[in-house]
């Protein structure tokens, strides 16, 4: 297969809806064509973007108000299961769902999806820790008076902590993206400040939604392999995750600067990787 | 942040009802049973209402629709043949509300007018230094492509990309051939990536 040929079916190989062969085909291709490769990811990174899109729409109770006067009739208000019986069966509905995935394979867009998640941790990490070098840093140096010439070289280390100020205005996933790219040789001043704890968070907000968007293709593809129960189940267990998801992201989105909101929000994230990484490994 | 730890609370009634299977949520529904009802529009209204906002570009409408569509299934749950494809079914009945809306609201005009989301001039060396802001621009130019995506595009588009259902599914919930619904997903996809690609950073073509 060639990259023309690739490219031609690389969104329906995304999208889990080529046939083996061809799948297999494309599978080979990416593994040795880094231009298709990168053209792989960059599908993903637009679905990220995607997950990114909130519509800030609250679902009121006057919602169901409405439609329950419509339909003309009471409703019992009664809450209806206990967290206790909930706890029992998701293990049950958990295996039995996932005992459907037992003929999966470790496939590529896993291990691109899992290197995504290790790399987005290993960034957010990384800078917590020089930034808090760089705080105690700069603390000596105000101390001391004198700056020295590792302030000026410090910026080509981390282009995605810079601010906007200081290049052509870079959105944030270009910044991400920047990171990727090879940077050496740039000469640009260090003006930049160190990351802010929200845009560490949005950082890692943005690898985990990069890995979604490739574990869903993935997990998307084995759907069909299930019966109709299981998937309903599967679909509902990932709608709960969303709803959590959407939740504690306009909680954090209110909230920036809370740092349980923020925990909560990528709480949320991490649980739907685990539980699509798990699927996927299956 | 008070809704995101109310969330763990509420799980014990909610989620333990979300795991009631479709199936068995429609056959109580069909027999009457309001509170089996409330727990299907609670499983599905979040999806059903994005979708509706992505199609019709305004929130109060969405809503007003929404509630449509809900009053619409109840009223014909005896309809339903395959309790499986509930999720399915409700897509289809709510593609079937926006639709009506946009024909009689639209007319002779082809772009669907969202709501704050006038069309933003993009250019990379105007962005503002704050990512809120720039999110907030993100949203406005992903809502604003969406406009601009003829009716039938944006429909495949955010059934298969925001909604993520297979093309099974979205054929059956627009009466699309397997074959038309690929082109326009493709084309949508085109002309929506050729909006963001700013906000993508690396060029490539597909």
């Amino acid at each position: 297969m060639n990259c023309d040929e690739c490219r031609l079916i690389l969104e329906d190989y995304f999208d889990g809806v080529l046939d083996p062969m061809p799948a297999e085909k494309v599978h080979a291709h990416i593994k040795t064509c880094n231009d298709c490769f990168t053209a792989y990811e960059m599908i993903g990174a637009e679905h990220a973007l995607y997950e990114r899109y909130e519509r800030n729409i609250e679902v009121t109770p006057a919602l169901w108000a409405a439609i329950e006067k419509r339909i003309d009739n009471g409703i019992d208000k009664r809450i209806a299961v206990e967290s206790a019986v909930e706890n029992q069966r998701r293990p049950g509905l958990l295996q039995s769902w996932l005992a459907a995935f037992r003929s999966m394979h470790f496939s590529p867009a896993l291990v691109a999806a899992m290197i995504l998640v290790a790399i987005g941790l290993t960034v957010v990490v990384t800078r917590v820790l020089e930034s808090k070098r760089q705080t105690s840093t700069t603390v000596a140096r105000t101390d001391e008076g004198t700056p020295s010439a590792d302030d000026s070289n410090s910026g080509s280390r981390d282009h995605s902590a810079a601010p906007p100020t200081e290049g052509p205005g870079l959105s944030p996933v270009k910044q991400v993206a920047e990171v990727r790219k090879p940077t050496l040789g740039s000469n640009r001043p260090a003006e930049r400040s160190a990351p802010t704890p929200a845009q560490l968070i949005r950082e890692a907000e943005q690898k985990y939604l990069t890995a979604i968007a490739i574990l869903s293709k993935d997990v998307d593809r084995r759907k069909s392999s299930l019966d109709p129960e299981a998937r309903t189940r599967l679909e509902t267990t990932l709608a709960i995750i969303d709803n959590t998801i959407e939740e504690t992201r306009q909680a954090a989105r209110k909230n920036p600067d809370d740092p349980i909101a923020l925990q909560y929000l990528l709480a949320s994230y991490s649980k739907k990787v685990d539980v699509l990484r798990e699927m996927a490994r299956e | 942040m008070v809704n995101a730890i109310s969330l763990v609370g509420r799980t014990s009634g909610r989620a333990g009802a979300l795991m009631d299977s479709s199936r068995e949520l429609t056959e109580r529904a069909r027999s009457g049973d309001q509170e089996a009802f409330r727990l299907i529009f609670e499983r599905y209204v979040r999806p059903i209402i994005s979708f509706i906002y992505d199609m019709v570009g305004q929130r109060d409408l969405a809503e007003e629709l929404a509630q449509e569509t809900f009053v619409r299934a109840y009223k014909s749950l005896q309809g339903l043949k395959d309790e499986t494809k509930l999720s399915t079914w409700l897509f289809g009945i709510a593609k079937n509300v926006a639709r009506e809306s946009l024909r009689s609201r639209i007319k002779d005009q082809r772009r669907v007018e969202m709501e704050d989301g006038r069309v933003l001039e993009l250019s990379d060396r105007k962005l503002p230094p704050d990512r809120e802001l720039l999110d907030r621009e993100l949203n406005n130019v992903i809502h604003g492509a969406l406009g601009e995506l003829d009716e039938d595009k944006r429909l495949v588009f955010t059934l298969k990309v925001f909604q993520q259902r297979s093309y099974e599914e979205i054929a059956e919930i627009t009466g699309f051939s397997i074959a038309k619904l690929k082109t326009d997903l493709h084309r949508a996809r085109a002309e929506m990536r050729r909006r963001i690609q700013p906000y993508l950073g690396v060029s490539y073509e597909l």
